[in-house]
């Protein structure tokens, strides 16, 4: 197996290709949930454990299932895939509720850290869009590890913009904003600078 | 603000005053990617009016049949049945925008506008007045993309191409200020800075408009 | 047992009809998608190997992705498409190469997709005869092509780098030169 392939994925999405500087995913729960350090943290963790276990989870459903039984019931591998959608979006829904009774009932402690952010995170575009990139990207189409570890650094990455905006968003709360840029419009122009910090790792991978 | 009471006031709230973007603030994700060209924006615009009309629609027909608590089941299913309908039809007639618009069509799925006018309006409305509503909305959210889009590919771009590649009889191809266009518009910063600023605008005219009128 | 009937009767209804919809939709639209996927790959071949009136594609060990044998109206063959991906300045870059019929002279390239900065790295996506994806056309494929920044005159095999784009230059450049390595002594005698 090719080490540096799969740190290349990892750095790739996490810095290069970030979910929310350089794709515009997760942008609602980066615009809401980025008050506090905090509770933008608990969110970024939330979302990395659902990511990844939904990028698996619907990555084993299209190569195990649909391929297999377009292939075998209709003759074409890719008779089912106008399914694709509809069940990827079920599949988050279930999966957010498995993790949050798993939780509930085995780690009370994790449960009460991040639970209350499960809910939100059926409806977070991050998760649905991870799913789909990985499967329009022939790469991540053939290697169940290198599309688990593009869904784990998709989240790795979500957390860190949303931890960092958070951060900065505490120091702004003491500064004198014009009134029609408080709240989103002020997020906006400091997600600008920051995205533009992030336009400088493109490359890296060279 | 006073509740809508007619099927014209319920449209043009969703166009304006309630507008899905400028003023509510959601659907941010699809906003930001694309409209990076007014091409783009248009063509995402469609396929959302389409998706929220027929999921209105839907939804109201059945509102009196709907369990409270399989609701969410089945705004989920329409979404996603029209969503996948709107992407085969964009892939088969203008296959170059559908892949530069990427994940973002089947993203309309998880998008806020539409399963919130479901939940709020279409839910316990006449037909008619979820129509109003989601074209209202659909065509909000459209003007809101084709703003922002504007502005960034012409800057970022220098002039404003439609269906150029498409083949088609009719197409835009006015470049005003090529040689010097600022790329970073049509890239990710420029996303950010122009919503942001556009989102500034809107809160300030919205701010005077309530002094003028109190 | 009526309780379940009683709530779900719905959702099952809707469930056959959407998935009636799905498919009625899906066997309109497959054949026109299939078209379009396919056509700028085919666009592709016709402009990197001049005179293809048809391809296919052969296999070839140890290359994963497919290198097409292209012949003109006569029959012969008019030379070879390879089809390469590698990673560029953003994202994956995924081109076309035309050898000629010995293998012996890159006939053109053609960029399919790519994500490269607009107005700076995306011209290796360039059209027309001073685009500078041209400059790959005639050059040997028996030995390795050489990106040089701002030479004033280039050496055989030689190509200039984008001013400002060297990082996607030298990815094509990579690209280019790993697949005719990997591809140009196996392919078939014509």
């Amino acid at each position: 197996m090719d080490f540096g392939a799969l740190i290349g994925v990892f750095l790739g999405v996490v810095l290069v290709n970030n979910f929310v500087f350089a794709q515009f995913l997760g942008i609602c729960p980066f615009l809401g949930v980025s008050r506090k350090v905090d509770m933008a943290f608990g969110m970024g963790c939330a979302v990395t454990f659902v990511m990844t276990i939904s990028g698996v989870v619907t990555w084993l459903i299209v190569h195990g299932l649909l391929t297999p039984i377009g292939a075998k019931l209709l003759g074409n591998p890719g008779a089912l895939y106008v399914l694709k959608y509809v069940v990827f979006i079920m599949v988050i829904a279930a999966m957010v509720q498995l993790v949050e009774m798993y939780l509930k009932k085995f780690f009370p402690a994790l449960y009460t850290a991040f639970g209350v952010f499960l809910p939100l995170i059926t409806t977070n575009c991050a998760i649905l869009g991870a799913c789909l990139l990985i499967d329009m990207n022939e790469t991540y189409q053939s290697s169940l590890l290198k599309s688990a570890i593009f869904a784990f650094g998709g989240g790795v990455g979500f957390a860190m913009a949303i931890t960092i905006m958070a951060g900065i968003r505490e120091h702004l709360r003491y500064s004198n904003v014009p009134k029609a840029l408080q709240g989103a419009g002020i997020t906006l122009l400091t997600a600008c600078i920051l995205a533009l910090a992030f336009q400088g790792f493109a490359g890296i991978g060279k | 603000m006073a509740a809508p009471t007619t099927n014209l006031q319920q449209f043009k709230s969703g166009l304006l005053d309630n507008n899905p973007v400028l003023v509510q603030l959601l659907g941010m994700c699809p906003t930001l990617a694309v409209s990076n060209s007014v091409e783009n924006a248009l063509v995402m615009g469609a396929a959302v009016i389409f998706v929220l009309t027929m999921s209105n629609l839907i939804t109201s027909l059945l509102r009196n049949k709907i369990q409270p608590h399989v609701r969410i089941l089945i705004f989920t299913l329409t979404i996603a049945t029209f969503v996948t309908i709107a992407d085969l039809t964009l892939r088969a007639y203008v296959f170059e925008v559908s892949k530069k618009l990427g994940p973002f069509v089947p993203l309309i799925i998880v998008n806020c506008i539409i399963i919130a006018r479901a939940e709020m309006v279409a839910i316990k409305s006449s037909v008619w007045r979820s129509l109003a509503d989601a074209w209202g909305c659909g065509i909000g959210f459209t003007l809101a993309l084709c703003i922002l889009a504007s502005v960034r590919e012409l800057l970022g771009s220098g002039g404003i191409t439609i269906l150029r590649d498409a083949g088609w009889a009719w197409h835009l191809d006015a470049k005003v200020f090529e040689p010097h266009a600022w790329v970073i518009m049509i890239m990710p910063p420029g996303a950010f800075l122009t919503l942001g600023i556009v989102i500034g605008i809107v809160n300030q005219i919205r701010a005077r408009g309530a002094k003028g009128g109190a | 047992m009526k309780k379940f009937i009683n709530e779900s009767w719905l959702v099952l209804v809707l469930g056959a009809v959407f998935a009636v919809l799905l498919a009625g939709a899906q066997t309109s639209f497959s054949g026109r998608i299939k078209e379009n996927q396919d056509r700028a790959l085919n666009e592709a071949i016709g402009e990197v190997v001049p005179g293809t009136e048809r391809s296919e594609p052969v296999p070839i060990a140890g290359y994963d992705r497919d290198v097409f044998k292209c012949q003109g109206g006569d029959g012969r063959v008019a030379g070879w498409a390879i089809d390469a991906v590698g990673l560029g300045f953003a994202d994956k870059i995924r081109l076309v190469i035309g050898l000629s019929a010995d293998g012996g002279t890159i006939t053109g390239i053609k960029v399919i997709d790519n994500v490269e900065t607009p107005g700076l790295g995306n011209k290796i996506a360039g059209e027309g005869e001073d685009a500078w994806p041209e400059q790959f056309r005639g050059l040997k494929a028996t030995v390795k092509v050489v990106r040089v920044k701002q030479k004033r005159d280039l050496a055989r095999n030689e190509i200039q780098a984008i001013t400002g784009a060297t990082i996607s230059s030298d990815a094509v450049t990579k690209i280019v030169n790993d697949a005719i390595e990997r591809v140009r002594s196996k392919l078939p005698t014509p």
